[in-house]
């Protein structure tokens, strides 16, 4: 009985300083990582498509993702510039030929209506679009606008263009 | 005694699923390499018929239960109808992806390209209405008086549009897959028809001369796609 009782406080104590163990390494590589990757982790607290209502600051952190993700730039020291940030009201687009401003300059585009505010953030820099036909070199671009739904953050539209 | 230990186990195995959640949130925000993989290849049909200006053209494929790899940092895998100008700076196309700017979400997209006006790419308004379901997509002209033409995009009843003030025809026409991590599943990208059009406003649909199935393979930094094997008919472009 003694030796049982003896033998149970010894395993007790054994589990004990593993756990002590354990629970140390895991901080210090929480706080590894935290102190090592701050600035990205920040990142991770605003996703696109989250149910959040997406806020000004918000907004650019997820168009500064997009923006690197369309980085012509290999070296990442061309990361890319703010160059503004506008917030529509509604976005609408019209589905009539007729109602749009034929003499205009900027993309006629038509078929999708939203009604929540737009988030458009733009950044100046060396952009380079990731789709493109069979055959072809995509173009570079210094200018990349991105479209963001302020309910959730989920991206609308990318433009680019000089 | 045995309930300690179990409690021991469950407390480890939480402190360790815990140590390892930042490691894996850390990957999200990493910028996206391109597709590097040369001997995977990609179904695709179409490209140009010598002496043949088109007027847009028409393909009809499934949605099918494709996986993103790399979705976080913006990659994709589409299946895509592309029109396009023998010069390489117009374009546009139209088609159904996993992956979109860091969502996990199948979705329909149009894109196109222009040496002015930049280029611009867009989720439609349209939801997915799950694998095996085809859908017709479609790209051509139309000219109305006294104005500028427009390029149409469209599948099935959703339509938009885009202004190509000077141009209104074609000479490039590709149904076919784009993805960008080789750790992406492709199932296939093959449709079930690819037509041609010979005058504006969807006139003269014409099929494919030689609508079998073609591959290409793709590298990064520039996108460049090369063909592994050529349209018997036809020619592959550059």
């Amino acid at each position: 009985m003694k030796f049982e009782k003896e033998r149970t406080g010894a395993m007790r104590k054994k589990y004990s300083l593993i756990l002590i163990l354990i629970t140390v390494v895991c901080i210090i590589t929480l706080a590894a990582v935290f102190i090592s990757t701050g600035l990205d982790v920040r990142a991770t607290d605003v996703k696109p498509g989250s149910s959040a209502i997406i806020d000004r600051d918000d907004a650019i952190e997820i168009a500064e993702q997009v923006a690197n993700w369309n980085n012509a730039g290999q070296d990442k020291a061309q990361s890319p510039a703010l160059d503004g940030v506008t917030e529509l009201t509604v976005a609408q687009y019209t589905d009539e030929v007729s109602e749009l401003e034929i003499t205009s300059s900027e993309p006629l585009l038509s078929g999708d209506t939203t009604d929540s505010a737009v988030w458009v953030v733009s950044f100046t820099g060396s952009f380079s679009p990731r789709r493109c036909p069979v055959g072809t070199e995509p173009p570079v671009y210094s200018i990349i606008e991105i479209s963001l739904d302020s309910r959730d953050g989920s991206v609308i539209s990318v433009r680019m263009h000089d | 005694m045995r309930i300690q230990k179990l409690l021991n186990v469950i407390i480890i195995v939480a402190l360790t699923l815990v140590c390892m959640t930042p490691l894996g949130v850390h990957a999200y925000g990493v910028s996206a390499e391109c597709y590097d993989d040369t001997t995977a290849t990609i179904h695709a049909n179409g490209v140009t018929v010598p002496g043949v200006t088109f007027y847009g053209g028409t393909s009809t494929f499934p949605e099918r239960a494709y996986t993103a790899y790399d979705y976080s940092t913006g990659g994709f895998v589409v299946n895509s109808l592309w029109n396009a100008h023998s010069d390489g700076l117009y374009w546009e196309e139209i088609g159904f992806g996993r992956g979109w700017h860091g969502q996990d979400i199948n979705h329909f997209y149009w894109a196109y390209n222009h040496p002015v006006n930049g280029y611009f790419e867009m989720k439609i308004n349209k939801n997915p209405e799950g694998v095996g379901t085809s859908h017709t997509y479609s790209i051509y002209p139309l000219h109305l008086e006294g104005y500028q033409h427009f390029w149409y995009v469209r599948v099935d009843s959703f339509n938009t549009y885009v202004g190509m003030p000077d141009l209104y025809t074609s000479d490039y026409l590709c149904t076919g897959g784009e993805m960008t991590s080789s750790q992406s599943t492709f199932s296939s990208t093959t449709s079930s028809s690819l037509q041609y059009y010979t005058s504006r406003n969807q006139g003269g649909a014409t099929n494919w001369p030689n609508d079998n199935n073609k591959t290409f393979c793709v590298s990064k930094t520039p996108l460049n796609w090369s063909w592994v094997s050529y349209p018997t008919s036809g020619s592959a472009w550059k």
